[in-house]
């Protein structure tokens, strides 16, 4: 529900003037910049943390006096319900934006409120089913969420400057049709929003259990069973622990491989390359002669890439929007083994097939099952070794760095079938399969024992090395010893050559180890 | 405006394509240039980048079709060459 011309402009004028935005970041109220937008609270200090307010620390001074009268009209005149006692103010430039969210519902009431000051804005709605609703909202305009529009869509603000707006009702509330012929667009202001909720003290009992955080089962992840699992598995741990760590993974990321450089510099001058998942955009600029673009999952890691004028955007890898046969190579990094079931990593393969032109040729690094290889420990698994004794050993301080340690210590080609390690790999491979339980969480720096794993990120405050690189998120947000676990499907020997051989139109050009990796070279028959 | 490349969604209604944009500065590089050309998709690239300017917010002259042997028209070259690489989207929406 929205409703329109909730205050007057008089009132307007006065609530803006309210918030000071003081550049001292120590300011009591507890003001943040957070990466598109900034905020102030008030009542209870909201933490982006873990997406709850702390019950027993409420903030002194409770809600300003101003918002407390005007709450007290929209009460009497039946907006609302109940007296909020948060209140969360948020600044958003043109171009800021809010991910898609639903507000914890252990942590507030079912009614939120938010007050559109300044400038108008367009907000998308999300249902789980997939259907989406653009919802303007004009300014002066007041947002009730109640029921399902709090607990199961979810609401979010699409960081642009411009929004596609109805035409004729310019300024008035409702929902944004396609209707193209009375679409027009809409420049936006800053706009500050004023969010009311009541900090909820018992358990939340709704009845959309599936998005309820009092009502989850505490389980660990376990083996997905179905398609729907799998994309639950993949969303949770592989795009929202990436969105989260972006900042700290691309400072770890900066030397390419030399093997994936030897490829994309024997590809002929002005070929068109994707690289699908690239993360920090590395091998986007290694071939100056080659046109490449890239995209990935995590909108944070292809903002660092556009912030380092690479192209970029965001997609799934299972969903390119690139015409079929538009690309003469691609290469997929690390990336496939992040897919958590059999179907869902041989679809990604068929989807990079896609965008190759007859002829042109893809690279595809997977994580491998076997870190040792040759009786020649990976760099992985060295990494070990040289850190003992050290107390912390996370992940991200090696892969990419020691290349330039050792060089080529073990890479070798493999012959196609490699009878001695396969019979002891597909024993492995096979008790896999039948994995039906938890995920087991990975130990960093030692032997896989399962295929179908949790790799712990150890999550540092700073980045520290890499200066050009901002702290992502919250500023602060993270204690320096957050862990985040990252699903993988690590391949066994012939694994990803079996997959690749499932595609009709490709023939396997090269197969090889690297460091710890299975790679293939696939050309498009 | 590698948005010539992009899926068939957008070929078909490149009028409903609308952005801001903005211009940086590329050097010129035949070997890039050339063999990018004939994917060029010739029913999309223009009407783009009219939508853009009839929105006043950049006027860019567009060569409307392929060029008999562009490989050596340097002045051709150079308009392709700033439309698909120097100018960029930065935003739009496709409904």
């Amino acid at each position: 529900m929205v409703v329109e011309e909730i205050i007057s402009s008089e009132d307007e004028k006065m609530l803006l003037e309210s918030v000071i935005w003081s550049e001292d970041a120590d300011d009591q109220n507890f003001q943040k910049s957070l990466k598109r937008r900034r905020v102030k609270h008030f009542g209870y200090e909201f933490h982006y943390e873990n997406n709850n307010v702390d019950k027993d620390k409420p903030l002194p001074g409770g809600l300003p006096d101003i918002c407390d009268s005007i709450l007290e009209k929209w009460l009497k005149k039946g907006y609302i319900k109940y007296k909020p006692d948060q209140l969360t103010i948020n600044q958003y430039e043109p171009g800021h934006g809010i991910p898609a969210h639903i507000d914890t519902h252990s942590a507030f009431e079912d009614e939120i409120i938010s007050l559109s000051l300044g400038s108008e804005v367009v907000m998308d709605f999300k249902h789980p089913d997939g259907v989406t609703v653009q919802v303007m909202l004009p300014c002066r305009s007041l947002l009730v969420m109640t029921g399902e529009s709090r607990y199961l869509w979810t609401h979010g603000i699409t960081p642009r400057k411009f929004d596609t707006i109805q035409a004729s009702e310019h300024y008035k509330s409702g929902i944004i049709t396609s209707d193209i012929g009375d679409l027009t667009l809409s420049k936006r202001g800053i706009r500050t929003s004023f969010t009311f909720r009541k900090v909820r003290h018992t358990p939340c009992n709704c009845s959309y259990s599936s998005v309820c955080d009092s009502q989850r089962k505490e389980t660990p992840p376990s083996f997905p069973k179905s398609e729907k699992e799998a994309t639950q598995l993949e969303q949770e741990y592989v795009h929202r622990v990436y969105e989260e760590i972006a900042g700290h993974f691309s400072s770890t990321r900066h030397t390419p491989w030399p093997r994936i450089v030897e490829f994309l510099k024997s590809l002929p001058n002005g070929s068109i390359v994707a690289d699908i998942g690239c993360g920090n955009g590395k091998y986007l600029g290694i071939n100056k002669e080659l046109y490449m673009i890239g995209c990935d999952r995590s909108p944070n890691l292809v903002d660092i890439c556009r912030e380092r004028q690479l192209q970029a955007f965001v997609c799934d890898a299972l969903a390119i929007p690139f015409r079929t046969g538009s690309c003469d190579a691609c290469i997929s990094i690390a990336v496939i083994h992040h897919f958590a079931t059999a179907e869902r990593r041989v679809a990604a393969l068929q989807e990079l097939v896609r965008l190759l032109r007859p002829g042109g040729k893809a690279l595809i690094y997977v994580w491998a099952m076997e870190q040792e290889y040759n009786n020649q420990k990976s760099k992985y698994l060295k990494e070990n070794r040289i850190n003992q004794g050290k107390k912390e050993i996370s992940d991200t301080s090696t892969r990419g760095q020691l290349v330039e340690q050792m060089p080529d210590v073990n890479n070798q080609d493999l012959a196609f079938s490699m009878p001695s390690i396969n019979v002891f790999q597909e024993e492995e491979c096979n008790s896999r399969k039948v994995t039906n339980s938890e995920l087991p969480i990975h130990t960093n720096r030692t032997t896989f024992h399962s295929q179908d794993v949790l790799v712990p990120w150890h999550l540092k405050g700073n980045p520290g090395k890499d200066k050009s690189v901002e702290p992502f998120g919250p500023v602060g947000s993270h204690d320096p010893g957050s862990v985040f676990h990252r699903y993988y499907h690590v391949f066994c020997a012939g694994e990803l050559e079996a997959a690749c051989q499932t595609l009709s139109n490709v023939s396997i050009l090269q197969s090889y180890y690297d460091q710890g990796n299975w790679c293939v070279i696939l050309q498009k028959i | 405006m590698m948005c010539a490349l992009v899926e068939e969604d957008f070929l078909q209604h490149p009028q409903r394509l609308a952005s801001p944009r903005e211009v940086t500065e590329v050097l010129v590089n035949p070997d890039i240039m050339v063999p990018m050309i004939p994917k060029v998709e010739w029913l999309a690239l223009p009407e783009a980048a009219d939508t853009t300017s009839r929105l006043q917010l950049y006027l860019v002259e567009v060569p409307k079709e392929l060029l008999e042997g562009y490989q050596n028209k340097e002045t051709f070259l150079k308009k392709m060459h700033h439309v698909l690489l120097e100018v960029d989207m930065l935003e739009g929406t496709l409904q």
